[in-house]
């Protein structure tokens, strides 16, 4: 598949510290990556990159399989941090000023993208009079003007409520499915993310320490099954002989916890049954994103 | 580029900075007129040893409103200064760049506007002041609404020094991107330039014993010998190129936040 962005050992050096450290990101057409980090991990800076309100102190950037990236840039669609508008402007003013920076023939985009936002009955009230919420919906509104091929959103659902982060992600989801949209999606809030990302890329102090697909992901978030029996030691050799299989751990007296036979509890429970193990609690224990992220980094920090 | 600055002409023109300075401007245009025709009206209306005095010495009207170009300067500095800082300040400047558009652009827009701005207001001082002459003093006075062999002169030097201040002003909007900083060294700089020229010449007098002024290589002192015009638009015109292009290149190297 054509490749949207691709990074070749891109980093970021200021004065004594490094920002982000010889990163090599690709992003497939049609893919929603997920782009996770600690607070400060360099997430934003390397989004700067990207966009070009930043100069990389070495590496190469890629947009859409060229390297003439003023051109590509045009083809993009950001928020980077928080939308940015002219607040003595009303939505549909800064809408226009969205529309003339791109050169756009079609006027009527800017209300049709008002509309997908719910942003169109507000009328000629100034921005800065705006929610947070309402900044959020029209910083994304400016970014899917001109039909963009590739959006980069910085955290995009800060200060939306809960329906308004679901609304939001149902369009992401719904803008991807129907035009096709590549979006690099940065958010703290991971289990919002993992209901949206395809593609995940974990970036820490710096480094791309991680890349991995939703389906990639899903296995390593291995679920397990946690079982309660009256003599665990018992049960394990029970797992052993009849169901032929080591891959438990003993937790304590009473519990095991099963890596086996994830999806077919019931085959377990039979078979501890069958040699007088009483099970008292069978349930099944699985890693989202988020517990997942704090293993790779190694910490109990933020994201 | 056009985008950019159909942009930044939608914006300057919807600023409250732009119309605050644009009345501002009228104001004192009208003030001043006012004051000057009232003189001339007095000295028609009430005939005397010195109205006689006063109207063989008239200033006709088209040597009296060049004078408004520079007088006009630090606000149309001020409204350029905080026009381009409000880019930084609202973040608008990162959708401009993030589309690709290039720095010198961006910058180069900024500037264009800044100049679209002062002749609006070069020209609403003009318009503004021949009103008030027309409604003061009308047929009254013989000649005085001639047009002077020295008037584009005047108006192409005048212009040339706004032009000067006005490159001046956007390059420390871009460089500092705080109003406050920005502000503070642009108004420095028109009020305290004569000072500080007059201060380097008694340095260059007393320390280095030598009869050197600096003057003529200042913006508001280029034009000071009449003699030396191309001097003085030399002087200009490297003040313009050598801020706009300092301005162009840290603009251009500097990440924005």
């Amino acid at each position: 598949m054509e490749n949207v962005l691709q990074t070749v050992d891109i980093t970021k050096k200021f004065a004594k510290k490094t920002a982000v450290s010889s990163v090599n990101m690709t992003i497939k057409k049609g893919d929603i990556y997920g782009f996770i980090g600690r607070n400060g991990a360099g997430k934003t800076t390397l989004i700067k990159m990207l966009v070009g309100l930043s100069r990389p102190t070495s590496g190469s950037i890629e947009l859409f399989g060229s390297k003439r990236l003023d051109k590509a840039r045009h083809k993009i669609g950001t928020v980077i941090e928080a939308p940015a508008f002219v607040p003595n402007l009303s939505a549909r003013q800064n809408m226009l000023i969205q529309w003339k920076l791109l050169g756009s023939k079609d006027k009527s985009i800017i209300d049709e993208t008002l509309k997908l936002v719910g942003l169109s009955d507000v009328g000629r009230k100034k921005v800065k009079k705006f929610s947070l919420g309402m900044k959020q919906r029209l910083g994304i509104a400016m970014t899917l003007m001109g039909d963009p091929e590739f959006l980069i959103l910085d955290e995009p659902t800060n200060g939306l409520d809960p329906e308004g982060i679901i609304e939001v992600r149902n369009m992401l989801k719904r803008i991807n499915q129907e035009r096709g949209l590549t979006i690099l999606i940065s958010s703290h809030i991971l289990g919002e993310l993992s209901k949206l990302a395809t593609r995940y890329g974990i970036i820490n102090d710096g480094v791309l320490i991680d890349e991995f697909t939703g389906d990639e992901l899903e296995t390593r978030c291995q679920s397990s099954l946690i079982v309660k029996v009256n003599d665990a030691n018992r049960a394990a050799e029970v797992l052993r002989s009849a169901l032929d299989t080591d891959k438990f751990a003993v937790i304590n007296e009473n519990t095991l916890e099963v890596y086996d036979f994830i999806d077919a509890p019931g085959v377990v429970t039979s078979a501890l049954a069958k040699n007088d193990v009483v099970v008292d609690l069978i349930s099944k224990k699985s890693v989202d994103l988020e517990e997942y992220f704090m293993k790779v980094i190694g910490g109990d920090k933020n994201a | 580029m056009l985008n950019v600055l159909k942009i930044d002409f939608y914006k300057a023109f919807r600023t409250v900075s732009f119309w605050v300075i644009s009345v501002l401007n009228i104001l004192f245009v009208v003030f001043s007129s006012f004051l000057m025709f009232s003189i001339y009206v007095t000295a028609l209306n009430e005939p005397s040893e010195f109205s006689d005095i006063i109207l063989q010495n008239v200033l006709p009207f088209f040597k009296f409103i060049p004078r408004f170009i520079p007088q006009c300067t630090f606000l149309i500095g001020i409204f350029a200064v905080m026009f381009a800082v409000s880019e930084f300040s609202y973040g608008t400047i990162k959708n401009i760049a993030s589309k690709g558009y290039r720095r010198e652009f961006i910058y180069l827009s900024k500037f264009i506007t800044a100049l679209v701005v002062a002749i609006v207001n070069i020209l609403l001082s003009f318009a503004t002041s021949f009103i008030t002459a027309q409604i003061m003093i009308n047929n009254r006075l013989p000649e005085f609404f001639n047009i002077d062999n020295s008037f584009w002169e005047t108006v192409g030097k005048n212009s040339l020094q706004l032009l000067a201040y006005l490159s001046i002003a956007i390059f420390l909007a871009m460089f500092f991107r705080s109003l406050g900083s920005s502000l503070a060294i642009f108004l420095a700089f028109v009020f305290l330039e004569s000072s500080a020229a007059s201060l380097i010449n008694q340095l260059f007098k007393d320390v280095l014993k030598l009869e050197f002024t600096i003057e003529p290589y200042t913006i508001f002192g280029a034009f000071g010998d009449s003699d030396q015009l191309v001097r003085g638009v030399i002087v200009l015109l490297v003040y313009i190129a050598v801020a706009t292009v300092v301005g162009i290149y840290t603009f251009k190297q500097r990440d924005i936040n």
